[in-house]
């Protein structure tokens, strides 16, 4: 990982080797440990160094963007080269919005020391731990555990300087009891925070669960209890559709109509705040912008959407710190929360007369954006509840409805929070689990 | 660069490992992307470095750097040969990778136009002719367009005496469309590329399809919703192509098969039982196969990053399932040598097994004959959303266009077109594949195939033409 001093050598050589009118730099660097085990042994485990260093020059109202991974002075100063000339070939567009000014940003040191010391053989003996409730058990454990060190460091010629480095980790597993499967997660900065062996009693539990048989259940509406990875997969989708401020400048959102107005049950707030002490805390963009705490749906009213710069003053407003670097860029969402609510898992289940219980979703899409449409299968523990318990193991279901419907049918949320990501990795949320009622079913699998 | 290479190699035989190969790769890009008529990026990116993998005591280890300096690289060695002991140390088998000749050879891409000499001016009017065409329709209020050009040279090296060198070109575009009405947005969008060069460019008649694309995207937003229930289904090549990626091309990958892409990817409902044994995937008139060694295919390569040779490979032949896609370390479980499909994302990833170009091989029919043997049916085309199963057998698709077909003729457009079925069923239902007439089946470009934890993207090829099916249940929700 790129440090400080080394990051800001790095911004500055690229700022002094500029004749650009302006010239923003972002350098991104990243140490990533993964390993992955299936069948109750390591088959994947590496270690990733990766670096870039992304040049972008305005000149004459012209962009021009370049990035390198190599950090000698001459493939920098070969990358302000590259940019300039690639803005030199591009026709000038006098709407170009200008980089942004400073703004002070409230800086933290994001490594946690537990973490960072990890050996390999440390990660390996964590993985072992799960391994071993997997053999005691008779189940069959895979997974993957990741251990990440990254930092960001932005600069421009109108005096952003702003550095950020952190550390987390994320543990995923899946217990296979023959076909029936369970699955659990944790994710965290330090890793005394995540006791593996209980992450690993919780998916062979479900994997356990009901598993004698899998019923296949008649298609149609049922109150259904999602865990929390769920509740990230269905937020996910009015996460990168309709929380943004593209989207919503192009009409692509529905929020573009309905900003003050109610559109998901007073039940549910969402906003996105990197600074909750619970989140993997982030101070700033890909721009340098200061994180800034943003409601986004309030007791069930669209309050806003977040923004990057260039989105923000096309908008009339401020950036709100959401800019991402890399090819299409824009505002995204990134520290996505929705509040707790005043339930537990038990009790939602206690509270069903019959429902489903969903652990995660795979491989959601999203057919209509607009009315945000969505579709997917659930795996890894479905369950059919009856008279408030879970009585059989349900084959896996594909629902297909729309996130607008569903999220105006919050019957409740868990007074606990957790630390998710959604399957596709778009994500770290903080959700809490969810009782909908009337959840839309199309279609059953075979397994 | 070569004795660096084999001075890596020897330290890590030195420090125990069994076997070690290197990989260096240095990738540049430049894309030309267009927003709305303007130049929305102009880029360049390079990304280079070294990937060293090794096995140690039965376990894999692997770690990757972008530093040129001896030392950081030695380092690494040093750090895949930690990483594979501690894998060994929690392990229920030696890995062991079937044999291969060592080979040494330099291969390049033909490309008859270098793209990256070609100027931004002629990319950029191209780009904006699209935008001026698709503004012509006034419900047009969104355009983007992009061209991509990539061009990546590989080298690889293993401790059994293997040196291969390749040059990769590959070339491609995009063009979308966004129309807006009362309460609805429709998009058309049309993606392709090719292992070529500019030529690709010219050969896509982009400024064709965006008048094309323009006026459809405006005429759904007046068109009816498809019609939901069973109905026949006739794919255009565009989503057919998807089709086959999903619901063929990933469940034969074997490394998925036997698990170790479980916590995320999910697995195959092609399950090593049903090897070898006849399983019936398709109809008598499915035919698929994986083949890298197509001229100008999306997915075409000369070696794999374990050094294997690119291959053509029968995958379904008269409906039945004959062969996965391999690497070194999974085909000995079924007794057999590589496929040649072992590929990573570039120099930081470890390989994993990835399509090639997979493809439903061409039929009898035309798309003419097969619209006109349809009483009633619909026919589908571009993907707008796909979502499967962690087997692969239950899938539904949506497709940005749909036209319903009545007594053999074309007779309306619809939209928000969507259908699921069960893979095998699906494929079982199967009773036309066109391809007869020229310019029906291509080999089309998918650029977004995402794998593996970290995740990989690459890109694979799909020939494929258009394809009807039975029963099917169509429309969202359904």
């Amino acid at each position: 990982m790129i440090h400080r001093d080394q990051a800001e050598r790095i911004l500055k050589t690229v700022l002094q080797a500029s004749t650009a009118d302006e010239t923003q730099v972002v350098l991104q660097s990243e140490d990533l440990c993964q390993t992955r085990f299936n069948n109750n042994w390591i088959h994947q485990h590496l270690f990733r160094e990766t670096y870039s260093v992304e040049i972008k020059v305005i000149h004459q109202n012209r962009v021009g963007i370049a990035t390198v991974n190599d950090l000698d002075e001459s493939a920098l100063r070969k990358g302000v080269a590259d940019a300039m000339h690639n803005a030199s070939f591009v026709k000038p567009n006098p709407n170009l919005v200008p980089l942004p000014e400073p703004k002070p940003i409230r800086e933290f040191d994001g490594i946690n020391q537990n973490t960072l010391l990890l050996s390999d053989m440390d990660r390996a003996n964590l993985v072992a731990s799960m391994i071993a409730v997997a053999k005691e058990n008779h189940v069959d454990a895979s997974g993957s555990f990741s251990n990440e060190l990254s930092s960001i460091a932005v600069a421009n010629s109108k005096g952003v300087m702003a550095y950020h480095a952190g550390n987390n980790l994320r543990i995923r597993n899946i217990m296979a009891n023959g076909l029936q499967t369970g699955y659990a997660e944790a994710m965290a900065t330090d890793v005394k925070d995540i006791d593996f062996v209980a992450v690993a009693k919780d998916a062979l539990w479900k994997s356990k669960l009901k598993a004698e048989e899998s019923l296949t259940l008649e298609l149609g509406s049922y109150d259904t209890i999602f865990e929390p990875q769920a509740v990230a997969d269905l937020i996910r989708f009015p996460g990168y559709i309709a929380f943004q401020g593209q989207s919503f400048l192009d009409g692509r959102s529905f929020m573009a109509k309905t900003m003050g107005e109610r559109v998901f049950d007073e039940k549910v707030t969402v906003y996105d705040d990197a600074y909750h002490p619970r989140h993997i805390p982030m101070p700033m963009d890909a721009e340098g912008m200061p994180k800034q705490k943003v409601m986004i749906i309030e007791n069930g009213v669209a309050k806003g959407v977040v923004f990057d710069h260039a989105t923000a003053v096309k908008a009339g407003k401020e950036s709100t710190g959401h800019a991402t670097s890399g090819r299409r860029g824009g505002p995204s969402p990134s520290h996505l929360i929705i509040e707790p609510g005043h339930s537990s898992l038990e009790e939602m289940i206690r509270n069903t007369k019959r429902g489903v219980y969903v652990t995660r979703f795979h491989y959601t899409h999203c057919p209509e954006p607009m009315h945000v449409i969505a579709t997917g299968t659930t795996r890894d523990g479905t369950f059919l509840i009856e008279d408030g318990e879970i009585v059989a193991r349900l084959k896996n279901l594909r629902y297909t409805d729309s996130m607008i419907r569903v999220f105006a049918n919050v019957d409740s949320l868990s007074r606990q929070q957790y630390l998710v990501k959604d399957w596709w990795f778009t994500f770290t949320m903080l959700v809490p689990a969810m009782k909908i009622r009337d959840f839309t079913f199309t279609g059953n699998t075979t397994f | 660069m070569k004795d660096q290479i084999q001075e890596l190699l020897a330290l890590a035989k030195r420090l125990g490992a069994s076997y070690a190969d290197v990989r260096f790769t240095k990738q540049i890009s430049r894309p030309l992307m267009m927003r709305n008529g303007e130049v929305d990026q102009f880029s360049v990116s390079e990304d280079k470095g070294i990937g060293i993998r090794v096995i140690v005591d039965g376990g894999w280890g692997f770690a990757s750097t972008p530093s040129k300096d001896p030392k950081e690289l030695e380092k690494a060695v040093q750090r895949a040969i930690s990483i594979a002991k501690a894998s060994a140390s929690c392990k229920i088998k030696n890995i062991s990778l079937t044999s291969l000749d060592p080979v040494e050879d330099h291969r390049k891409v033909k490309v008859e136009k270098d793209p990256f000499q070609v100027t931004v001016e002629d990319m950029s009017q191209l780009l904006r002719s699209c935008h001026d065409a698709m503004v012509q329709v006034p419900e047009i209020k969104v355009t983007s367009g992009m061209i991509t050009m990539q061009n990546i040279q590989k080298v690889f090296a293993s401790s059994e005496g293997s040196w291969i060198e390749q040059d990769i070109t590959r070339t491609g575009a995009n063009i979308e469309a966004y129309a807006r009405g009362e309460g609805d947005v429709q998009r058309r969008s049309y993606a392709n590329g090719r292992t070529a060069g500019y030529e690709t460019i010219e050969m896509l008649n982009l400024e064709q399809r965006a008048a094309k694309l323009a006026k459809e995207a405006a005429d759904l937003l007046k068109a009816p919703e498809c019609p939901k229930g069973r109905n026949t289904l006739i794919l255009g090549g565009d989503i057919a192509q998807l089709q086959v990626h999903e619901s063929c091309g990933h469940p034969i990958e074997l490394d998925r098969v036997l698990g170790s892409e479980d916590t995320y990817a999910g697995k195959s409902f092609l399950t090593p039982d049903l090897y070898g044994k006849g399983y019936r995937y398709g109809s008598n008139v499915v035919n698929m196969t994986a083949d890298a060694t197509i001229t100008g295919g999306n997915g075409s390569f000369f070696y794999d990053d374990d050094g294997v040779p690119a291959q053509r490979t029968p995958i379904v032949e008269n409906g039945i399932f004959k062969n996965y896609l391999t690497s070194r370390e999974t085909a000995g479980n079924f007794g057999l040598t590589s496929n040649g499909t072992n590929l990573a994302m570039n120099w930081a990833n470890i390989p994993l097994i990835r399509m090639t170009n997979i493809n439903l091989e061409p039929g009898d029919w035309s798309e003419e004959e097969m619209i006109k043997d349809t009483k009633k049916g619909v026919l589908v085309d571009t993907p707008k959303s796909w979502s499967l199963d962690d087997k692969r057998v239950n899938f539904h698709f949506g497709g940005e266009i749909a036209y319903e077909i009545e007594d053999g003729e074309i007779v309306r457009m619809v939209k928000n077109p969507a259908y699921t079925a069960i893979t095998p069923e699906f494929w079982g239902s199967c009773d036309a594949v066109a391809g007869k007439k020229k310019g029906e089946w291509e080999v089309w470009g998918n650029t977004n195939c995402a794998k593996g934890e970290p995740v990989q993207v690459v890109h694979p090829g799909h020939g494929a033409a258009q394809v009807r099916f039975r029963n099917v249940k169509v429309g969202v929700g359904e």
